[in-house]
């Protein structure tokens, strides 16, 4: 059964990856026509993992998720207009949005594993590059060895200054001392920086 | 039942209905108080509107706190609330944290207590600027803005009273001292007051029928203003445009004119003389 499942996860990330690699023949082509979009496709799976890159040529890691429950993958099929030689029309699958139950992973951060996570469910959405994790979320970082604990967690790796924001019975647990229980807190990824959301980016 | 006394009833009803879980929320996500910090010893504790911590490095924290800051360090003995501080911890043995460095600004009140064998000795600072630089010869305080400087015994019923516009302070480090004062050194710059309060003498015979003598005091004003706690007996020493009188059961009289006096106090903090320098 487990064999059967991870078989099929296997199939759609290979979906999702066929995409040709920048500096490719089909990269060339792609950037002279417009893509025409096709309707969404959703694929329900049982246990599975997955690494979100970010878009762009330089395709850094973001984030790992594994999930030990279920996961409903949105994926978006782009059938991009025939050349000259080639007749039909190729299409390209892109994970657009994830959404899974009982999570664990990693987040990076500069292309390095930055923390690690748990949570009850998450999400994961490629046009916002936010990783969403809901119910029991916890977090730990090795260095500095520190810990957080949440309700709802925020993984924003849209921008270069990637950061968590954390919501709901915030509390972080460092190795001399505990910051909270607060309403919410922002973090840097490796938890050097936690702050309320009005002090993050003071410096 | 009168409709019109329903009224007010479900009016108050619905608001308690709507505020109450709303408070109780507000509770249970961290009450009013936004950022919260306690080490693992449960030595500092520290309480703001809002506040950002940054690990500089292992067990050291660069704290920066903003609206109605309260930082409490049990070891040090010391309390310090103010609008807003930028706070550097330093890691101490078991797990416990202490204040290393600390500007306060906005209403700045510092409290150090210090205890020597059960007997408190309470400094109380108020100031609109503060530098407090710990340091293991004594935590240095620069003060600045409208400076009052008050050092307690409750025991003993004694307290001195210095206002200034700006000063330092050296400061006892620790809460537990073999010292009998939380200052060892003080400067403040003028125009100083000064206020020594200490329970009257008693006489060796008093008629019974006699009125309980009240208390001692001692104001004087200066340009300047040292005191110093170090040796066994203290001093305070007031320079430029001094002057000075004994009130109440004080046997200080009244002196001025004069470029400097030095008060010398004994080990129980009572005035024990007062010397005259040059005059004005």
């Amino acid at each position: 059964m487990r064999s059967k499942h991870t078989l099929l996860a296997a199939l759609v990330l290979l979906l999702a990856g066929c995409n040709p690699k920048p500096g490719e023949k089909g990269a060339e082509v792609k950037e002279e026509k417009k893509p025409e979009a096709l309707p969404a496709m959703t694929v329900n799976l049982a246990a599975g993992s997955n690494t979100h890159y970010a878009p762009g040529e330089k395709r850094d890691p973001q984030w790992y998720v594994s999930w030990l429950k279920q996961a409903a993958v949105v994926l978006t099929q782009v059938k991009e207009k025939p050349d000259a030689k080639e007749k039909k029309p190729a299409v390209k699958n892109e994970i657009s949005h994830m959404e899974m139950l009982g999570v664990s992973g990693y987040v990076f951060d500069k292309g390095k594993e930055s923390s690690t996570y748990t949570a009850d469910a998450g999400q994961g959405d490629k046009k916002t590059q936010i990783l969403s994790l809901h119910g029991n979320v916890h977090v730990i970082s090795k260095n500095p060895k520190s810990e957080l604990f949440c309700d709802r967690l925020e993984y924003d790796a849209s921008k270069p200054k990637k950061l968590i924001r954390a919501q709901g019975h915030v509390r972080v647990v460092q190795a001399v001392g505990t910051i909270g229980t607060l309403p919410a807190l922002w973090a840097s990824p490796d938890l050097k920086v936690v702050a309320t959301p009005d002090l993050y980016n003071l410096r | 039942m009168n409709p019109t006394m329903r009224a007010p009833n479900l009016c108050l009803m619905t608001l308690a209905l709507v505020i109450a879980p709303a408070y109780g929320w507000k509770l249970s996500q961290g009450g009013e108080r936004q950022f919260r910090y306690i080490d693992a010893a449960k030595n500092m504790i520290v309480l703001a509107d809002g506040g950002r911590s940054e690990q500089t490095s292992a067990g050291t924290y660069d704290l920066t706190l903003t609206g109605l800051v309260s930082i409490d360090s049990l070891s040090q003995g010391l309390h310090l609330t103010a609008d807003k501080v930028q706070c550097q911890t330093a890691k101490a043995a078991n797990n416990r944290m202490d204040v290393k460095h600390a500007v306060a600004t906005g209403k700045v009140h510092i409290v150090k207590t210090v205890a020597n064998k059960g007997a408190k000795e309470i400094t109380d600072i108020t100031c609109s600027k503060g530098d407090l630089q710990v340091a293991a010869t004594g935590d240095i305080v620069a003060l600045a803005g409208p400076v009052s400087l008050r050092s307690e015994s409750p025991a003993k019923r004694r307290t001195l009273t210095a206002t200034g516009s700006s000063g330092t302070a050296v400061l006892e480090p620790q809460a537990k001292t073999q010292a009998k004062d939380g200052i060892r050194t003080a400067h403040l710059a003028g125009p100083v007051k000064l206020t020594l309060v200490q329970p009257a003498e008693k006489p060796a015979k008093t008629p019974a029928d006699a009125k309980p003598p009240g208390e001692a005091k001692v104001v004087a004003t200066s340009d300047e203003m040292d005191i110093s706690n170090t040796a066994t007996l203290r001093t305070v020493i007031l320079r430029g445009h001094v002057k000075i009188d004994g009130e109440g059961s004080s046997r200080v009289g009244s002196f001025s004119g004069i470029r400097q006096a030095t008060v010398v106090l004994n080990a129980a903090g009572e005035v024990i003389s007062v010397n005259t320098g040059d005059m004005n």
